[in-house]
């Protein structure tokens, strides 16, 4: 049996600019395996999707208090960083494009109530203007030891959207 | 992470440690995952790894080359990349206290093939001298032959003194 333990599979509908996957986090696992895959653009423009958490109650974490660090590398030789000790969300996660972008995503003791939530991601994705392939990485944390149950992928352009996103969340089981 | 991952060593920290090592018994693939969550430390400086062969044997000759981005939320991104050092820093310096823990993942690949390189790619997630998050991503070659069974971590100086490191190989890809 495998250790890489299937916890939710989710596609969203079109024209999604919210996708909220609930309930996965739990006691059962302290590292998650996240992969986005057809990362396809609703409508006619790219957007940024951000990364944010839900607690145990259900409500998103919107304060600011997301610190983050993102290296972008993009096809046409343009590298750059964006980084914030204290921001809403962890910024520039996954962005949509035509040829459906896509990521795999690890986050660490989420529900553990004795550290601190953090995440590294990499993904690879087509930007909007120029168009150009753009490959990224990125950490974050949530400076909070509050069990974290869940999180959040949202459009950050009101209007733009994505189209039958595909999302599974793995846990690292440890026998 | 196609086909199974199989856990084949874990070791959770429980009192103050030197190193941690952790190997395949039956070394018989190629690609392992090592994962480890909510390390913390004794004193505020790098984590590192050696590759090991056999039953645990870490191999501590100059033999490691490195190139890593270091992503940082409070300080601007640069790189590293030491070569002929005689283990990998994959975290810089860390500290690891209390909820400001190490987090990551290691893929070890060419791990059964005796006469080639083994090479890794890392990625972390923890706190930089206790500012904020911090990470490195990259990767590391050992510049021997070797049928590397596993993995040793340690300190630059100090103790790892909790969290669990477990290592995974991927059968049936």
């Amino acid at each position: 049996m495998s250790n890489l333990r299937l916890i939710s599979d989710t596609t969203t509908g079109t024209g999604v600019e919210q996708i909220n996957i609930n309930d996965v986090f739990s006691a059962d696992f302290d590292i998650y395996q996240i992969e986005v895959t057809d990362f396809v653009r609703g409508g006619s423009a790219d957007a940024w999707f951000y990364l944010r958490y839900i607690n145990s109650s259900g409500s998103v974490i919107t304060s600011s208090i997301y610190a983050y660090a993102f290296w972008q590398m993009r096809s046409d030789g343009t590298f750059g960083q964006f980084r914030s000790t204290s921001n809403t969300n962890s910024q520039y996660t996954i962005t949509t494009s035509p040829e459906a972008g896509a990521m795999t995503m690890y986050i660490f003791n989420p529900f553990l109530s004795s550290s601190y939530t953090f995440m590294a991601n990499e993904h690879s994705c087509w930007d909007d203007a120029p168009h150009v392939l753009m490959n990224g990485k990125q950490i974050n944390v949530l400076p909070q030891t509050s069990s974290i149950t869940g999180f959040q992928l949202y459009s950050s352009q009101a209007g733009r959207s994505v189209d039958n996103a595909r999302i599974k969340v793995y846990g690292l089981g440890v026998n | 992470m196609a086909g199974q991952l199989v856990q084949v060593a874990t070791n959770t920290i429980t009192s103050a440690v030197a190193s941690v090592t952790i190997y395949d018994e039956n070394p018989t693939d190629n690609r392992y995952i090592v994962a480890f969550n909510n390390i913390l430390c004794s004193s505020a400086t790098g984590i590192r790894y050696r590759f090991t062969t056999g039953s645990g044997t870490e191999h501590s000759g100059s033999n490691y080359d490195q190139t890593s981005r270091r992503l940082q939320a409070s300080a601007d991104t640069d790189h590293t990349a030491p070569v002929n050092q005689n283990s990998v820093n994959f975290t810089g310096v860390v500290v690891g206290t209390t909820v400001q823990s190490v987090n990551g993942i290691i893929e070890i690949i060419n791990a059964g093939l005796s006469d080639q390189y083994t090479y890794a790619t890392h990625k972390g997630s923890h706190f930089y001298n206790g500012q904020s998050v911090a990470g490195y991503q990259g990767g590391a070659c050992l510049k021997a032959t070797q049928v590397t069974t596993g993995i040793k971590f340690f300190m630059q100086s100090g103790n790892l003194t909790s969290g669990s490191f477990t290592l995974y190989k991927q059968v049936g890809s």
